[in-house]
């Protein structure tokens, strides 16, 4: 029987620390009924075999893997439109993914959680046996370097505004949509192409903004992105003084996202919050 | 041979408790706890990894005290907006060794008196600063606090109040009069909204929770006050404006005076037995709104 500490979690050779994870291997199957018969005549396949990965993990500053494929991605479509998988291994299950869905939530005084969803149309390796005492790579070293993120330590924007423009949340979505292109006579796809992808970024405050027309850039709604359009995630250690600890961050830039929706959210027993989303397209 | 007789001790003789700058006369009792929001990290994988601990949650503290009453009520001006400091010294002129609190909120008063017995407050605070030993210079406030704190010397003289120096009057509460009140409190719940940003450890603002809760519960020994009955409500509510007043028992001067608008009966408990004389104990609630 394999528990929770000895089951390893990868992703492009980076063990990840995960709370959870879960792979579904998915037949698309179309039951076929015909005439002359009540039941079915057989299960022919709709579609191909997916198998979809989900990962919940804590975010560290200088070991975030998917961060830097969605980096890869954004800069993809200047080059051709082949998407380029990554492995993933979970309990000893590999495949080579394609990151569909990615997201996080800064929330103050907690530690950020991200969750990850990625998608393979080949077939997974690995042995399936979960009888044994441990699955995965003897190489995967964890929290290499403990730099977890953390609200305490994550500024909205970096030019020390965060007090004056004070930010309650942030949301962070990455998604992309892939298209498997198969052939005659192929069970796994011949190759699979990035169609688009988007990043949508959301900033919980209390300054509401009207809509004022469309394409209203995000550095002219959000107040004190006018000079410094980034959020900066840093180690928890940082708030010790350390040096290295001090350059070790996640930047997610905004600049260029234009914003999607505002919204007014006010509930009894709580404080009136405004949200506003801003979008960018790859 | 270590002489128990000559090891240095703390007693009350050397235990100064000040709000801010102001020494609290009175105090019985002072107990400061805090726990830290450290959380294990449980993560898959994690195998032969190092026991690694994060960060969740927000610095919590709490302080509770007892006073009696005997000069000025120090708690009940607290249970509005303001936070406050708090500093535990052995003496006034050495604020170095200290066990103090910032950003301290007044969470419940409670205030109590009955007969046989000096008025006490009671009054729980929840700090959302610091707590522990605290450098002298941690902030212009703490600073200002500790250099005025060596200069403090007591600006209200004691009020000793007798339970029969005790007036409870007001419109609904005519019949307190007539019949022996044996106790009564006052309970004031201000609960307390800490709102964090992303960047800071500390609570930037800390909100009241409005709308405040009031509670003031009596018991009486039955003359002619006759019990409510719970079919009158809604349509003949028990309510009133009630006011206490806490007189000096040697000059009768008025020395504490509460009042509180629109209280509504919210129970009432009949009691009667061999042992001693039929009871009431009543129990009003009001609220106060954001100013």
């Amino acid at each position: 029987m394999v528990y929770f500490d000895n089951c390893d979690v990868a992703v492009n050779g980076s063990g990840v620390m995960a709370t959870s994870a879960n792979i579904q291997s998915q037949n698309y199957l179309d039951p076929a009924y015909i005439l002359e018969m009540r039941g079915e005549m057989s299960k022919p396949a709709a579609d191909s075999i997916r198998n979809v990965l989900n990962i919940d993990y804590y975010v560290e500053v200088d070991n975030e893997p998917n961060i830097e494929i969605i980096n890869s991605i954004k800069a993809f479509r200047q080059d051709d439109h082949v998407a380029k998988p990554f492995p993933v291994e979970v309990a000893g299950i590999t495949g080579n993914f394609y990151l569909q869905s990615y997201s996080f939530a800064v929330e103050p005084n907690k530690v950020t959680h991200a969750r990850a969803s990625f998608i393979c149309y080949d077939q997974l390796t690995g042995n399936g046996d979960l009888s044994t005492k441990k699955k995965g790579d003897e190489g995967i070293d964890y929290n290499k370097s403990n730099s977890l993120a953390h609200g305490w330590t994550t500024y909205v924007a970096s030019s020390g505004t965060h007090i004056e423009v004070p930010t309650y949340k942030m949301d962070y979505g990455f998604n992309a949509e892939y298209k498997p292109i198969y052939t005659i006579g192929r069970k796994f796809p011949k190759q699979v192409q990035m169609i688009k992808a988007n990043e949508e970024i959301k900033f919980v405050r209390d300054k509401y903004k009207h809509i004022v027309f469309s394409g209203e850039k995000a550095e002219e709604a959000l107040p004190n992105f006018e000079n410094d359009s980034e959020a900066d995630l840093f180690e928890i250690e940082a708030l010790c003084g350390s040096e290295e600890s001090q350059t070790n961050q996640l930047k997610i830039l905004v600049s260029g996202a234009v914003v999607t929706s505002t919204a007014v959210i006010a509930g009894v027993g709580k404080q009136v919050r405004t949200a506003v989303s801003v979008n960018r397209n790859y | 041979m270590f002489d128990f007789n000559k090891s240095p001790r703390l007693h009350r003789g050397n235990q100064h408790f000040f709000i801010n700058e102001e020494e609290v006369s009175g105090v019985q009792q002072v107990s400061a706890n805090f726990s830290l929001p450290i959380a294990q990290l449980e993560y898959m994988g994690m195998r032969s990894s190092p026991i690694e601990y994060a960060p969740d949650g927000g610095f919590k503290g709490e302080v509770s005290l007892g006073a009696n009453l005997i000069s000025k009520d120090f708690f009940i001006d607290l249970t509005g907006y303001s936070g406050f400091n708090g500093y535990i010294l052995k003496n006034k002129s050495n604020s170095t060794e200290n066990f103090s609190f910032t950003s301290g909120y007044l969470t419940s008063y409670s205030h109590k008196a009955s007969i046989g017995k000096a008025p006490t407050v009671d009054a729980t605070v929840s700090v959302l600063g610091k707590m522990g030993r605290i450098p002298t210079g941690e902030s212009p406030k703490v600073t200002t606090d500790l250099e005025n704190i060596q200069n403090y010397y007591p600006k209200y003289g004691s009020n000793i109040i007798a339970p029969g120096s005790i007036e409870i009057e007001g419109e609904g509460f005519e019949d307190f009069k007539s019949n022996r009140v044996n106790q009564y409190s006052i309970e004031i719940s201000t609960e307390r909204n800490p709102i964090y940003v992303l960047g800071h450890r500390y609570p930037t603002q800390v909100e009241l929770n409005y709308p405040v809760e009031v509670t003031c519960k009596f018991s009486l020994e039955s003359n002619d006050i006759v019990p409510y009955t719970n079919s009158d409500y809604p349509c003949a509510p028990k309510n009133g404006d009630l006011t206490i007043k806490l007189r000096d028992k040697d000059s009768n001067a008025v020395a504490h005076q509460y009042h509180f608008t629109n209280l509504i009966l919210h129970s009432q408990s009949f009691s009667t037995s061999a042992n001693g004389n039929q009871t009431l104990d009543l129990s009003y609630k009001t609220y106060i709104n954001r100013p």
